[in-house]
């Protein structure tokens, strides 16, 4: 299985990018959450949803990488080599099916997401995308660039929705929102050739945490709006 | 021609429309003020009672309809609502 975490002075560092995403999300989620309480429509249950599962996606990856990391610097402190091995081969399953969680919950998320975006409500549609979802993530779980294309794919989708928005609207906000979808798109182009060069790694947190502070910027606009 | 006003558009024009008559309106009055059908109007009222943002009132011996303290807290949070809706397109 293909798992990728850049170079090793990165370390720790993307866990605070991904806090930033963290904290974007359940914003995000509360917020929708809230409307839902005074609308009791369901679409913004959905959306509140797709939100915390984007912010859970988050959490899952930090806790799957920590032994990973520490792992690392077991090997470099420790000096005896069997019961450092040991530990290496326990700590990588833990960290491959949390990363494998983590991978799942995203795309789940990212999906719904998408249903909610694009208005889907016919349930053959959605069946048949739950069945291609089963599908795409039994690959996913196997390749790195699999998963990576499938959140290309999702979130180029959500920025054209959101352009057409933006063009319906004209308003401020709604060009925030499709500016975030457009640069967290392109945070997954790099993420793909993270393979070819641990650099991508690095290029693609940082672009993604771009992503989501103007989503965060949009979202302080909105709450502060009198 | 007007675009079809959302739900969350037609909760902020009935708890607006009774809170600009001082907080208690006649069912009439809200009918007139709310642009809808009688039918659409009680389920609305249903919905808003249910979630005490309104409750029914008894004001120079006739019905009628008081915002709550939640209603009005919701026409103050309807501009964010409203711009969170739009820009997410939802």
């Amino acid at each position: 299985m293909g798992y990728i975490f850049g170079p090793t002075w990165f370390y720790g560092i993307d866990y605070i990018f991904d806090f930033v995403s963290v904290i974007v999300g359940l914003l995000i989620a509360y917020f929708s959450y809230r409307i839902y309480k005074y609308t009791s429509q369901k679409k913004y249950i959905y959306f509140s949803a797709s939100f915390f599962l984007v912010a859970l996606s988050f959490v899952c990856k930090i806790l799957a990488t920590i032994p990973v990391y520490s792992k690392e610097l077991k090997v470099e402190t420790v000096g005896l080599v069997t019961v450092t091995s040991e530990i290496i081969k326990k700590v990588g399953w833990v960290s491959q099916f949390g990363i494998s969680i983590a991978r799942l919950v995203t795309i789940f998320a990212f999906l719904l997401l998408v249903l909610v975006a694009l208005k889907i409500k016919d349930k053959k549609i959605i069946v048949l995308l739950g069945y291609l979802l089963i599908i795409s993530t039994t690959l996913v779980s196997a390749s790195y660039t699999v998963f990576h294309l499938t959140l290309l794919i999702m979130m180029s989708i959500l920025f054209l929705n959101y352009r057409h928005n933006y063009k319906k609207m004209k308003s401020f906000n709604s060009k925030m929102v499709m500016s975030s979808f457009f640069v967290l798109a392109i945070s997954q182009v790099f993420f793909i050739f993270e393979g070819v060069a641990q650099q991508f790694y690095v290029v693609g947190e940082s672009i993604q945490l771009i992503g989501y502070l103007v989503l965060l910027f949009a979202m302080i606009k909105m709450l502060i709006k009198k | 021609m007007n675009e079809r006003r959302t739900k969350i558009e037609i909760i902020n024009d009935i708890l607006k429309a009774i809170y600009e008559k001082g907080g208690r309106i006649k069912p009439t009055h809200l009918l007139y003020k709310s642009n809808l059908s009688y039918k659409k109007m009680l389920e609305y009222l249903s919905e808003l009672i249910q979630k005490e943002m309104v409750k029914e009132d008894v004001f120079k011996g006739k019905k009628g309809y008081a915002i709550t303290d939640k209603g009005i807290h919701y026409i103050q949070e309807f501009k964010k609502i409203k711009e969170f809706s739009d820009s997410f397109g939802l």
